[in-house]
């Protein structure tokens, strides 16, 4: 059985000013599935409704039609609040660390906190916990006296997701983990990513509009586009050889350390920009 | 720079700064007065011998007597009392009903902040003090009542300023992810939102107190409010009118007391939400260029001079330097890449190079020039005209350039007419000439940036920072924030207004990738230093800095 099953999904966001109604189909029929502990990533540019997909499938926006499973739990079928076993099997890693922590808190009250809630781990047994934890990603256990803004962009997304697994999910959406850290600090979260991904259990879902670390992290590769998912296969495949134009531009688009090559693929973006348009 | 409230030790930081200090101190005694008037007050404060009516300050009395011969000293403690009893009751009232109130309408939205907030927005309308005069009227003068009244308005107050710092709060992704982690909204409510607010709420609790103290004073003073013989500061005031013939000085004390009170009450608030704030610019100071020691930047690629020259600049916060040194030029035409990883000091660089670094730190410089003119030196106002004029700025958030209250085409006036003289039509006209040249359609121009994309808005930042002809742009990690085709686009476009317009680039990146693409040289930082600086293809055929090597090794894996 799957982890995820999300069938023609669409979310719609509707906002109203001065009367005026306005609707935003930032979802429009995405059908996405990932099995038991499998990569996958999701790639696309910003706007093309990535970020509102992962949002989906942790219930934290409604879905205006279609179905997402998780588990076992159907969803979209859930009332405003979400049932507490399903936070356990469902966790969500954001982009911006700024804003992801609590900057009122400690890290080890943050890593704490869906420790407490779920396995009502308090105290000595808690701290233990904690300490394995931040081990886990790779942070030395007296980190956890210290407040976000005391660490670096890249120590704070390591505890993001020292906090997503604290719950032993089955199910992480990693929402653009990397694409607010600098090359180096990229690469060590990176690698972090694939050695966590080898020995856990779970699945992940890796949101990035970055196609060249999807390759790298993922087995699949869906490509989302305008809401939709354009083009969806192995991700050697879907990088050597991409079908849709989008995807091509996403390619052309990978920076790259050599400027000879740089200075060809601006000429294929500029043939190809024509041909996609801007989402 | 994070939410000005939202960082913890804040009390601390509070105290830090000597005018909230000195106002705290004072509140502190002003509270132990208060606590202890039984054991500071030489008599009784209601009753007295009309024989000592008027008396001068003596041993016996150090203030003198009121009119009913009343040891003017002992009312004025008593009097401490009944003004923070007041102010109290207000802030108790305004606490326990605003805060939960505004809590929730943020928090929750819907019916209840429909309803919440329409009621709140009738009372704010109404003045407190009348609606305290309306009470009064209707269950006769009194503390109590009066109070209570003000407490209701203040209420409404704090529950609009809670809901609106809630609101800015729960956008937070931390808020979405304690739902994801499987916190209930009591817990979000209690555990996350609360701590984040609770500094804007002190400063506002503190305005309100010295508001109630205000408010007391003013109602006792024209009797709806403590009545006599109760000692209020504001019943001292009207009953020394009386006798400011004879006895002018009874008028005074309690009015200094007034005074001090609410200057102490507005000072702590001020200065908290100064300290919360926190902003302003450092100064640009000149140091010797010491002749000995060789540039470390060679000279530029062509033979021109440099359209941008720093000098040996140094930034320091405190005790540590995070810009150590730096010295680089950038020629017209040119673009040098600064790259490094975060906190090597490369923003800091580009701001020293503005004269905007942020105070407290210190920019120390030997030389920086912009076109020919040297900046350091310069006085503020002298600066401006250079800023925007002659060197123009990019930053990683677009969205942060532009004001969302303005359209995009008013914006990119602004700084046309104020530099170039233009009129408004002319610098209209521009404006859309401009959005055109960097592909977006030039009817757009009456639109507010929520309208565009992040791609579109940081091409017309780009567009707005080169409108004055600027001979420098700095370009700080201006496609950090963008997916990778719209970075691909910007940095195209970077390439074609460098060639059409001739301008020095300097472009700060922590991606190698980028810079690899666009800059003629690349200067490599590290901790504050500028460790390797060559032409693009040499340093990336042949890098000499061990940790160039190492950013290479990275950036190719």
């Amino acid at each position: 059985m799957n982890v995820l099953d999300i069938r023609d999904l669409h979310v719609v966001y509707r906002t109203s000013a001065w009367g005026r109604r306005r609707e935003v189909r930032a979802v429009a029929g995405v059908d996405l599935s990932l099995g038991v502990a499998e990569t996958v990533g999701l790639v696309g540019a910003s706007g093309a409704g990535k970020s509102t997909l992962a949002k989906a499938i942790v219930h934290l926006v409604r879905a205006e039609r279609g179905r997402i499973t998780v588990g076992g739990f159907d969803v979209t079928g859930f009332g405003r609040r979400a049932p507490l076993e399903f936070r356990k099997t469902a966790q969500l890693v954001f982009q911006r660390t700024s804003s992801s922590l609590n900057p009122a808190m400690t890290v080890g009250e943050i890593v704490a906190e869906p420790l407490r809630l779920h396995f009502r781990l308090n105290g000595r047994d808690a701290s233990v916990r904690i300490a394995q934890l931040l081990d886990t990603v790779g942070l030395p256990a007296t980190l956890a006296a210290r407040r976000p803004h005391e660490l670096s962009v890249g120590q704070r997304q390591r505890v993001a997701i020292a906090r997503a697994l604290a719950t032993e999910p089955a199910l992480i959406v990693l929402d653009e983990p990397v694409s607010a850290l600098d090359a180096r600090t990229r690469g060590q979260v990176a690698a972090m990513l694939e050695d966590l991904q080898r020995r856990s259990a779970a699945a992940y879902l890796l949101i990035t509009h970055d196609i060249g670390l999807a390759r790298h992290l993922c087995g699949r590769i869906a490509v989302m586009h305008r809401g939709r998912v354009v083009e969806e296969g192995p991700a050697a495949l879907v990088c050597e050889q991409p079908r849709h134009p989008f995807t091509q531009l996403l390619v052309a688009s990978l920076p790259d350390a050599d400027p000879a090559r740089q200075r060809a693929a601006r000429e294929q973006r500029r043939r190809l920009a024509t041909e996609v348009a801007p989402a | 720079m994070t939410a000005p409230f939202a960082s913890p030790g804040w009390t601390r930081r509070v105290l830090h700064d000597r005018p909230a200090r000195v106002a705290a101190a004072f509140l502190v005694v002003l509270g132990l007065v208060a606590l202890f008037a039984p054991v500071l007050a030489t008599h009784d404060p209601q009753s007295g011998q009309l024989d000592d009516a008027l008396q001068e300050p003596s041993a016996e009395h150090w203030l003198g007597t009121d009119h009913l011969g009343r040891d003017e000293f002992s009312r004025l403690v008593y009097g401490a009392r009944i003004s923070l009893l007041a102010g109290v009751e207000v802030l108790g009232i305004a606490l326990l009903i605003g805060i939960p109130v505004g809590l929730m309408a943020g928090y929750r939205r819907g019916w209840f902040d429909r309803i919440g907030m329409r009621v709140v927005e009738v009372v704010v309308s109404l003045p407190a003090l009348v609606v305290a005069i309306a009470v009064v009227a209707a269950t006769g003068p009194g503390l109590g009542p009066s109070m209570l009244a003000i407490g209701f308005v203040a209420a409404t107050i704090m529950a609009r300023l809670t809901r609106a710092v809630v609101l800015a709060a729960r956008e937070e992704d931390y808020v979405d992810g304690a739902r994801v982690s499987g916190a209930r909204d009591r817990r979000i409510i209690v555990r996350h939102l609360l701590p984040n607010v609770a500094s804007a709420l002190v400063v506002q609790a503190t305005l309100l107190f010295a508001a109630a103290v205000l408010a007391e004073a003013a109602l006792s003073f024209l009797g709806l409010g403590a009545v006599p013989p109760q000692p209020s500061w504001g019943v001292m005031l009207n009953e020394a009118r009386a006798q400011f013939e004879e006895a002018p000085l009874l008028a005074v004390w309690p009015g200094l007391c007034i005074f001090l009170t609410v200057l102490a009450f507005n000072q702590l608030g001020d200065r908290t939400a100064d300290v919360f704030g926190r902003g302003g610019v450092a100064a640009l100071d000149a140091r010797p260029i010491d002749p000995a020691v060789p540039a470390a930047d060679p000279a530029p690629v062509s033979g021109s001079p440099p359209a941008l020259d720093l000098r040996r600049v140094s930034v320091t916060y405190g005790a540590s330097e995070v810009v150590s040194d730096v010295s680089v030029s950038v020629a017209g035409g040119e673009i040098v890449g600064l790259v490094g990883e975060s906190g090597a000091g490369k923003s800091t660089t580009a701001l020293a190079a503005l004269g905007l670094v942020p105070a407290p730190g210190r920019t120390r410089a030997g030389s920086i020039r912009v076109a020919g003119v040297e900046l350091v030196g310069m006085a503020p106002g002298e600066l401006r005209h250079v800023r925007g004029r002659r060197i123009g700025y990019v930053a990683q958030e677009p969205a942060a350039a532009l004001n969302p209250a303005y359209t995009v085409g008013h914006q990119f006036a602004e700084p046309l007419r104020w530099h170039l003289g233009r009129s408004r039509r002319q610098a209209r006209a521009e404006a859309g000439e401009w959005l055109e040249r960097v592909g977006i359609a030039p009817e757009r121009v009456g639109g507010y940036p929520h309208e565009f994309s992040g791609g579109e808005l940081q091409r017309i930042a780009l567009a707005m920072a080169l409108a004055c002809g600027p001979a420098v742009l700095v370009a700080d990690e201006p496609t950090t924030a963008l997916d990778a085709v719209v970075q691909a686009q910007v940095l195209d476009l970077v390439l074609d207004l460098r060639d059409e317009s001739g301008t020095a680039i300097l472009l700060i990146s922590h991606d190698l990738g980028v810079v690899a693409g666009v800059a003629d040289r690349v200067a490599v930082m590290r901790a504050g230093r500028i460790v390797e600086i060559q032409e693009t293809v040499a340093l990336f055929d042949r890098p000499q800095d061990p940790y160039t090597q190492q950013l290479l090794a990275v950036a190719g894996a």
